[in-house]
């Protein structure tokens, strides 16, 4: 269980801006942070990674405590077991790729299992290249397979997919899930969008008025907020459950407990 | 034709740099990632031999660095060792004369590194020093060599300072101070063959770091 | 297991100075260093603080110096003021040979110096130029156009521009001539100014003009000696000489008033009482 209760406080100008955000999470899934820009989003993961330090409040992994303001106890980013894929990826231009990946490894950690992450995401044949030789695509998969090489017990992802392009956003999502497939981790992605987190999320936190407005599964939401919309099913999957479905120039995939949700 | 002010000015330039490059890493470092608000003094306090006479600082310098002075009386009473008129003092004095000029463009590479890349390295476990040495001080390659041969080469042209605390002593003529001696002496042979020489050594250390700084070099390492 | 500081660091500059032609560089600089610096052993020597006219003479008096006794003398001129402040901090000379006995008494007055200093000669000034000048009325020559820029020393630190000044003044030409003069750190200065043509005259030592040869004298004329007070040189041996190095500096001390010596001086124009 993440138990998370922060508060932050920045002065904007004149004004003073306040975030505060509580939630209780169940470890082990994949969690989609969902609003809109300027929210906290971002600032909800750098508090939780140790890059931000909050004003008041308390963070817990488990029975780790990461964070608590009336013992004054603030885990420094190195001491915990995080993993975070920035937005431009921050790969060190003076290392190769395995440089990279094996940069925050200790010599006894068992490494098997980074060679299985560097074969999902295809980077066998670039190990020895610079990011500068790198294609975005393959800068983001090395950050991300760098991110999990210490096995970290959660992984922080800062909208991994929006600069992507449709087919490399599919790629991407499906190495997201092939991960969490192989190891047991908590993944944390932030996102503005939402096909991903109907895709990728088990759980989603919304974020309004920068703070937790909606704890729940993806299509609880959307089913909540959504105003009912006329789309076209593209594909159906073999179990029927399954739709691909055009709305409004979108393609989305959904699994439907109850089909008849959607108008045909 | 005496040699020795070329030696001399040579070693002070040299050890110059090499003790601005160590001091200046850390102080670079804290200028650029401290929020403390009162950076903007020791910012101003960096930037002054910039823009201070030469003589002024030298001046000062004098009176901190002789037998009575804060520096040179303490000195003097643990030591027993004169600062001002001598080599040491000449380094003290070129230490402060030259610093900004290794402290700004290390600082402002520091500043143009992106801060995930020093966030990245703490996540994946590495403290500072490691995040510093593994990381940041390899990616601002150009602005450590921009602050090494900016620093060395303004030491090299250094003669205010020199003249105030070094005086015009066999030890201390720097080459500056031997053209200005020659020139005194009318003995201008010398003058005109120290003062192309060091036109020269100046015009091909530049000209190599034009070259080897392939992206272009502006004065303080800002592209 | 975490490796101790000193090992970090010089991995550290190891690491920074991979570039390989560096590290060349480096070793090379580095040597070099070491071999400058341990000519610490130095061979026998004197140093010595000489007013800027003095300096001409002093080359070859520390030249017949050297080869009588075998030890080296390091000549550092300037003016006698900027002399005797650098020798109030600490400057390590010596011998103090001044233009004047003004400034070594004021150093054996402030316990810089054990012994009172003595007169080693008496200096001349004379206007000075390198071209072909017309100094037959003496200092009233001055006042001919056909000298737009006079050079004389600072009197703030030079005993001959405090001469040059009082015979100025004496000779009732100091307010007329004011405008013209221009005013140099030492003799040494003036003197430049003159060679170089930057001033058309330059109240200085006459043993400048001996220290060229004498196609390049251009002309010059005596001041009469009765318009300043007589500028007796003084000598005195400083309390870091007799502390360091009283052998030497005492050889070079007797020296100075040697039959050699005096000849030597009054080829440079001065006058030995």
């Amino acid at each position: 269980m993440i138990k998370l209760n922060l508060h932050k406080t920045y002065r904007a100008r004149k004004d003073y801006v306040s975030f505060h955000f509580q939630a209780n999470l169940k470890e082990n899934q994949i969690v989609g942070i969902y609003g809109k820009s300027g929210v906290g989003k971002s600032t909800l993961l750098r508090m939780m990674s140790g890059l931000s330090e909050p004003d008041e409040g308390e963070l817990a992994i488990g029975n780790q405590q990461w964070y608590n303001s009336s013992n004054k106890l603030n885990l420094k980013a190195q001491k915990r077991s995080v993993g975070f894929l920035f937005q431009d990826y921050a790969l060190f231009p003076n290392m190769t790729v395995r440089k990279n990946i094996f940069y925050g490894v200790e010599q006894e950690q068992d490494k098997s299992f980074i060679q299985r992450l560097i074969k999902i995401s295809e980077l066998e044949d670039i190990l020895n290249k610079y990011p500068s030789e790198l294609s975005g695509g393959q800068q983001q998969r090395v950050a991300l397979v760098r991110a999990l090489a210490r096995k970290p017990r959660i992984l922080l992802l800062d909208e991994p997919l929006s600069a992507l392009d449709e087919e490399l956003r599919d790629k991407l999502q499906n190495e997201i899930l092939e991960v969490k497939k192989i190891l047991d981790i908590t993944i944390i992605f932030i996102s503005h969008s939402k096909t991903e987190v109907l895709k990728l999320a088990d759980e989603i936190l919304v974020l309004e008025d920068r703070k937790v407005k909606f704890q729940g599964t993806p299509l609880e939401w959307f089913k909540k907020t959504s105003k009912p919309q006329k789309g076209v099913i593209v594909e159906v999957g073999d179990n029927n459950k399954t739709f691909k479905i055009l709305v409004n120039g979108e393609l989305v995939e959904v699994e439907l407990p109850n089909p008849s949700i959607f108008e045909k | 034709m005496n040699w020795t002010p070329f030696y001399i000015t040579f070693k002070l330039a040299l050890i110059t740099s090499l003790v601005l490059f160590i001091i200046s890493i850390p102080l670079a470092y804290w200028l650029a990632y401290s929020k403390n608000k009162f950076k903007f003094i020791v910012e101003a306090l960096v930037s002054m031999p910039i823009v201070l006479p030469p003589s002024v600082l030298g001046f000062y310098l004098l009176i901190a660095l002789g037998n009575d002075g804060f520096i040179g009386g303490t000195v003097k009473s643990i030591f027993d060792v004169n600062l001002a008129f001598t080599f040491t003092g000449l380094i003290i004095g070129s230490v402060i004369y030259s610093l900004p000029f290794m402290v700004q463009p290390i600082q402002n590479g520091f500043e143009a590194l992106p801060s995930s890349l020093k966030e990245a390295s703490y996540t994946l476990g590495k403290n500072r020093w490691t995040t510093l040495t593994k990381v940041l001080l390899p990616c601002i390659k150009p602005a450590l060599l921009t602050g090494t041969v900016l620093s060395f080469a303004h030491t090299i042209g250094e003669f205010g300072v020199v003249l105030m605390i070094g005086g015009n002593l066999e030890e201390t003529r720097v080459a500056s101070i031997a053209i200005y001696d020659s020139v005194n002496r009318m003995d201008y042979d010398s003058a005109y063959t120290y003062s192309f020489i060091l036109l020269l050594f100046s015009f091909v250390i530049l000209s190599l770091v034009y070259l080897v700084t392939k992206k272009g070099f502006n004065a303080f390492g800002k592209k | 297991m975490p490796v101790p500081d000193e090992k970090k660091f010089i991995f550290v500059v190891y690491q920074l100075f991979k570039i390989k032609p560096f590290v060349r560089i480096l070793i090379i600089c580095l040597t070099f260093l070491f071999f400058s610096c341990s000519e610490a052993d130095k061979p026998e020597k004197v140093t010595v603080a000489v007013a800027a006219n003095l300096q001409f003479a002093m080359k070859e008096i520390a030249l017949e110096f050297e080869k009588k006794h075998h030890i080296k003398v390091e000549v550092s001129s300037g003016s006698s003021g900027t002399l005797t402040t650098q020798i109030k901090h600490g400057a390590p000379f010596d011998l103090f040979v001044s233009a004047n006995l003004r400034y070594p008494n004021k150093l054996f007055k402030d316990g810089m110096a054990s012994k009172k200093p003595k007169t080693y000669a008496f200096g001349s000034l004379i206007m000075w130029s390198t071209e072909n000048q017309d100094f037959t009325d003496g200092i009233e020559s001055l006042k001919s156009s056909s000298f737009l820029k006079i050079a004389v020393a600072n009197s703030e630190t030079a005993p001959y521009g405090i001469a040059a000044l009082e015979a100025l003044e004496t000779a009732n030409l100091l307010t007329t001539l004011d405008k013209k003069l221009v005013y140099g750190e030492s003799v040494g200065q003036v003197n430049q100014y003159v060679k170089s043509g930057a001033v058309d005259v330059g109240l200085t030592s006459k043993s400048v003009l001996f220290s060229l040869p004498e196609s390049e004298r251009g002309s010059w004329g005596e001041i009469d000696p009765s318009l300043y007070t007589p500028i007796e040189q003084g000598i005195v041996m400083l309390k870091q000489g007799e502390v360091n190095n009283l052998e030497n500096a005492t050889l070079f001390y007797d020296f100075m008033f040697s039959d050699q010596v005096k000849e030597i001086l009054k080829t440079y124009g001065y006058d030995i009482k």
